[in-house]
């Protein structure tokens, strides 16, 4: 029989645990970023696993330490040596980042979590600054770490954010731990962005279908 | 016959009792979720003309106390595990890709080779995230946060206390 005993031992033994409560109240500040952090991390996996090596690179050079926006910025911001990765393909030139601002077709700025664009126009928005325009998108996420129940608001602000992007996207989808069954069945529609739920290490084949995602349509792109 | 000393509503009592002692925040965040209960489809069958036609509607409701210890162990698993995994992964990721050892080359169009180091893709990298953000206007405390990896064996313990605690919040349903 579990006694009370053994019951608050367990609970005991979890919060107090050095990825307990101490953890909780150390990540709790970038929790958001961290997960943008891993989102990020399986972008150039899928690079790495069409047989090209990813390259970190830095606004201001060398990205050591590879930094992350703690907010919405611009592509060519220099107020820290913001990371990004290249990457490219059969000779087209990508790549990747987090946390900037692309132009709308409206004219209307919108951030993208994490996104993979064409290289060129990157070049060009970081040598005359400007926000990047909606045809250089080629992928976009929205990255969502939620202890709790995702909101559905979140689901309607991210399928206007691309109806925004132009008919130039290939691939977009709402990545986020958590899950959602009404947000399923609203983003179930053909051109609407992909429902990566449950995106953690802990569904090694959900993040094998969002790896293989970007590998196809990097392919079909590069016609590799 | 139960097979525990206590019930769902006294475990649940103590599990918030014991997080709130720790972290207000915490306890306070997987009480909001549990207050947030949970979306169910709700089957009717109705008399109409003389048969019965089954019409189902949607309808937020409250969860039980063990459904609630299941949601609160979601919310810790998802910072106690989910979190050190994906700082793990990404990790593991970013330590496999080059680094370009060159300033941001990009002048008059033109585009070199960037100076790439091959025998950094296997080595670690520092990761760290933006607390000043560059619209702050009064600026405190660190600039940037690192991210570290954990152990995997720690992240493995902490597994074993959540499955550990799902097992003893197993009441046989209901």
């Amino acid at each position: 029989m579990a006694t009370f005993a053994d019951l608050q031992n367990a609970i005991d033994v979890l919060l107090d645990h050095p990825l307990g409560v101490g953890h909780y109240e150390l990540v709790r500040p970038v929790e958001e970023k961290a997960y943008e952090a891993y989102v990020f991390g399986l972008c150039l996996r899928s690079v790495r696993e069409l047989g090209v090596t990813p390259v970190l690179c830095g606004i201001s050079g060398t990205p050591m330490p590879f930094v992350f926006r703690g907010a919405p910025g611009q592509i060519h911001s220099r107020a820290r040596n913001f990371g990004y990765a290249e990457f490219s393909l059969n000779g087209h030139g990508f790549e990747i980042h987090a946390g900037v601002e692309f132009k709308g077709t409206s004219g209307m700025t919108h951030e993208l979590d994490v996104c993979i664009m064409r290289r060129e126009d990157a070049d060009r928005c970081r040598l005359e600054p400007d926000d990047p325009p909606p045809a250089s998108l080629i992928a976009g996420w929205e990255c969502k770490f939620y202890a709790g129940n995702l909101q559905k608001s979140l689901g309607r602000a991210f399928v206007g954010l691309i109806d925004d992007m132009g008919t130039n996207v290939r691939l977009t989808g709402l990545c986020s731990n958590s899950d959602h069954p009404q947000l399923r069945g609203y983003l179930q529609p053909q051109r609407r962005p992909y429902a990566h739920f449950r995106l953690t290490p802990l569904k090694q084949s959900n993040e094998d279908i969002f790896v293989n995602q970007i590998k196809a349509e990097l392919r079909k792109m590069a016609a590799v | 016959m139960s097979t525990h000393e206590y019930t769902a509503s006294q475990a649940l009592d103590l599990l918030l009792r014991k997080l709130r002692e720790r972290d207000n925040d915490l306890a306070r965040h997987v009480q909001a979720v549990i207050d947030g209960g949970k979306d169910e489809e709700i089957l009717e069958r109705k008399r109409s003309g003389g048969r019965r036609k089954p019409r189902a509607y949607r309808k937020t409701t409250r969860l039980t106390e063990t459904e609630a210890l299941g949601v609160a162990l979601d919310v810790l698993q998802a910072y106690f595990v989910e979190q050190p995994l994906f700082v793990g992964s990404a990790e593991e990721n970013f330590r496999k890709a080059g680094l370009n050892l060159g300033a941001s080359r990009r002048r008059g169009g033109s585009r070199e080779s960037p100076p790439v180091s091959d025998e950094e893709a296997g080595t670690q990298k520092s990761l760290e995230i933006e607390l000043q953000v560059e619209t702050q206007l009064r600026k405190a405390g660190d600039e940037t946060f690192r991210i570290q990896p954990v152990a995997k064996d720690s992240i493995h313990e902490q597994r074993l206390n959540i499955e550990r605690l799902r097992k003893l919040f197993d009441f046989g349903g209901g």
